[in-house]
């Protein structure tokens, strides 16, 4: 087992340096000198060539890549060229909206999948798989941005259920997570379709093999068949696309903090796109980088704990 | 027994209704939806306009038949830059020997790490906006997926009798390759290249709909919903059927993909 968590944190570590290099490589071509973004436009030459000096623009791509990912090791993502403080800095204070949103979302999601998708593929063919399968399909296509404009219309503006697009900071936790509750609907609505499919198909598939029926030969309950049998048989597909889904939340947050103006790690990425804030989108990009390496990390450390041929194997 | 069903058809339906409007929009005059009518302004839908009107007055549904020419244009081209970017990379990985296949494998697996949207919003952001750029942006997310399918189709039709008897008769590996292997693999890139389809749209439209998308005045549903974003107060229909039209589209590529899969793909189904 820990041979199998190294091999595993290995990848993982491999997979992230490549995802900075395709960042970094990806963001150098950038259009717009952020020296002159500083200066203005008609900014004098020499003093374009000192900011470029001072922010290492001078510099070729992979000694800047080294010199980054090395402050990145030591906890040093440069500073902000809007905010002019340390990128850790901004990224640690906006961190915990989003991070509260994506889990509020991804419990919503699981919150309706699970029923959703164990009753449809017990009840195969029955009147709540045929709805669960229809709704599934229709939520997984309709677009979370326009379902956060939706909800806003109808539960924040038309009815005043819930606060439209401000935050209360977290001082006010009640307030706070109230303000989150209808961009978490808008975000986890589409997760939430694809694990019910993922978890329909896969109990299904489970229900059919032989343990089962060996089970039900020897007299186990239904209940008992499907909780400690069939579920956790069928626990890879659907873990695995949770751990996709925490990169689909994060990202997902971008446009969704944007319909409701949340202060939060997706606002700062948008903003540090429209600055030309290289630095903060380096910084922002590393992060979601990293908690989704994070997570498929502790996906697979699950696969282990549920199925020992996979520890075995490394 | 049929393998031809219901998603199929749906699907296949909603995605020719979604070509269809595309279609009926080339066929308006030039310049339809970018027609302004300032004493038309933000009409709710009726006899006139049945989809309503903006706050220049501009025909809703013309806007949203020319901006269905916008995702599909954007949805083909990123597919197709998905495919050809993807299978060579895939097959080049299964059939170019361990290390390639470390390498190339590794590399798809850091982009594949990578949310879609966030991947697709750096590159749009490094080429800049437009509507050519976003489906180039969109390609390049659409590219690990379909390596990784080619990749793993071709290393499970490799061992198989009739690919050793090819080799055994005396045919070359590109010739292998291409006349014995790849074929093998039609039907699953065509299931992925119809979700993919679906998945196009939908990164298109949020790219639109922040703005680094295709530009404004060139309508695109994203665009609209960006676009109308302070009337929706008063004017609800503008944030209705660009959002609807969305949801129409990507599911009829959705649904014809699961079809697609029923019918060319039927021992990987449940």
């Amino acid at each position: 087992m820990a041979r199998f968590a190294a091999v595993r944190a290995g990848s993982a570590a491999l997979t992230l340096l490549v995802m900075t290099a395709v960042t970094f490589v990806v963001l150098q071509v950038l259009p717009g000198n952020p020296a002159l973004l500083i200066l203005g436009m008609g900014a004098d030459p020499s003093a374009v060539a000192r900011v470029n000096a001072a922010l290492g623009l001078n510099q070729p791509l992979p000694v800047r890549y080294g010199l980054w990912l090395w402050g990145a090791l030591h906890g040093n993502l440069g500073t902000s060229l809007q905010f002019g403080q340390p990128v850790t800095a901004l990224l640690l204070q906006r961190l915990p909206l989003t991070m509260a949103l994506a889990v509020l979302a991804a419990s919503l999601a699981l919150l309706i999948a699970l029923p959703l998708g164990l009753l449809a593929a017990v009840r195969r063919g029955g009147l709540i798989d045929v709805l669960s399968v229809a709704l599934a399909q229709i939520a997984a296509a309709i677009p979370a941005f326009w379902l956060g404009i939706i909800v806003l219309l109808a539960f924040a503006v038309r009815r005043h259920w819930f606060p439209a697009g401000s935050f209360p900071g977290w001082s006010h936790p009640l307030a706070a997570v109230a303000a989150l509750v209808l961009p978490a609907v808008a975000l986890g609505a589409g997760r939430a379709a694809v694990l019910t499919r993922l978890l329909r198909q896969s109990v299904s598939e489970a229900m059919r093999q032989d343990f089962v029926r060996t089970a039900r030969s020897k007299g186990v309950s239904p209940r008992r068949i499907l909780w400690r049998h069939a579920l956790r048989a069928a626990a890879i597909a659907p873990l695995t696309v949770f751990g996709l889904q925490v990169g689909e939340l994060l990202a997902g947050s971008i446009v969704i903090e944007s319909v409701f103006s949340l202060p939060g790690l997706g606002r700062l990425v948008l903003y540090a796109i429209s600055t030309r804030d290289l630095p903060t989108l380096e910084g922002c990009v590393l992060l979601i980088a990293t908690l989704v390496m994070l997570a498929n990390f502790a996906v697979d450390l699950l696969y282990a704990v549920l199925d020992p041929r996979i520890r075995s194997a490394g | 027994m049929s393998r031809v069903t219901a998603p199929l058809l749906i699907g296949g339906a909603l995605a020719a209704a979604v070509v269809a409007a595309a279609v009926a929009g080339t066929a308006l005059p030039p310049g339809a939806a970018l027609a302004m009518h300032i004493p038309h302004r933000l009409l709710p839908p009726g006899p006139g306009h049945p989809f309503g009107t903006d706050q220049f007055g501009r025909d809703q549904l013309t806007r949203i038949l020319v901006g269905a020419q916008a995702s599909l244009e954007v949805a083909l081209v990123a597919t197709a830059v998905g495919l050809l970017a993807g299978v060579p990379l895939g097959a080049a990985a299964a059939m170019g020997g361990r290390r390639w296949d470390e390498v190339l494998m590794r590399l798809t697996d850091g982009m594949y790490a990578f949310p879609a949207l966030l991947l697709a919003l750096m590159v749009v952001t490094a080429l800049g906006p437009g509507l050519a750029h976003t489906a180039l942006a969109i390609g390049i997310v659409s590219a690990p997926p379909f390596a990784r399918l080619t990749r793993a189709r071709l290393l499970e039709l490799r061992p198989l009798e009739y690919v050793e008897a090819a080799r055994a008769s005396g045919l070359g590996p590109w010739q292998v390759l291409l006349r014995h292997l790849l074929p093998g693999a039609y039907g699953a890139l065509a299931v992925q290249a119809s979700a993919n389809m679906g998945g196009a749209i939908l990164v298109e439209a949020a790219l639109s709909y922040l703005g680094l998308g295709v530009q404004p005045p060139q309508p695109s549903w994203g665009g609209m919903l960006n676009d109308a974003q302070g009337f929706f107060l008063t004017s609800p229909w503008l944030a209705l059927f660009p959002g609807l039209a969305i949801t129409v589209a990507v599911l009829g590529f959705n649904l014809l993909g699961d079809g697609l899969s029923d019918l060319l793909e039927p021992r990987t189904r449940g």
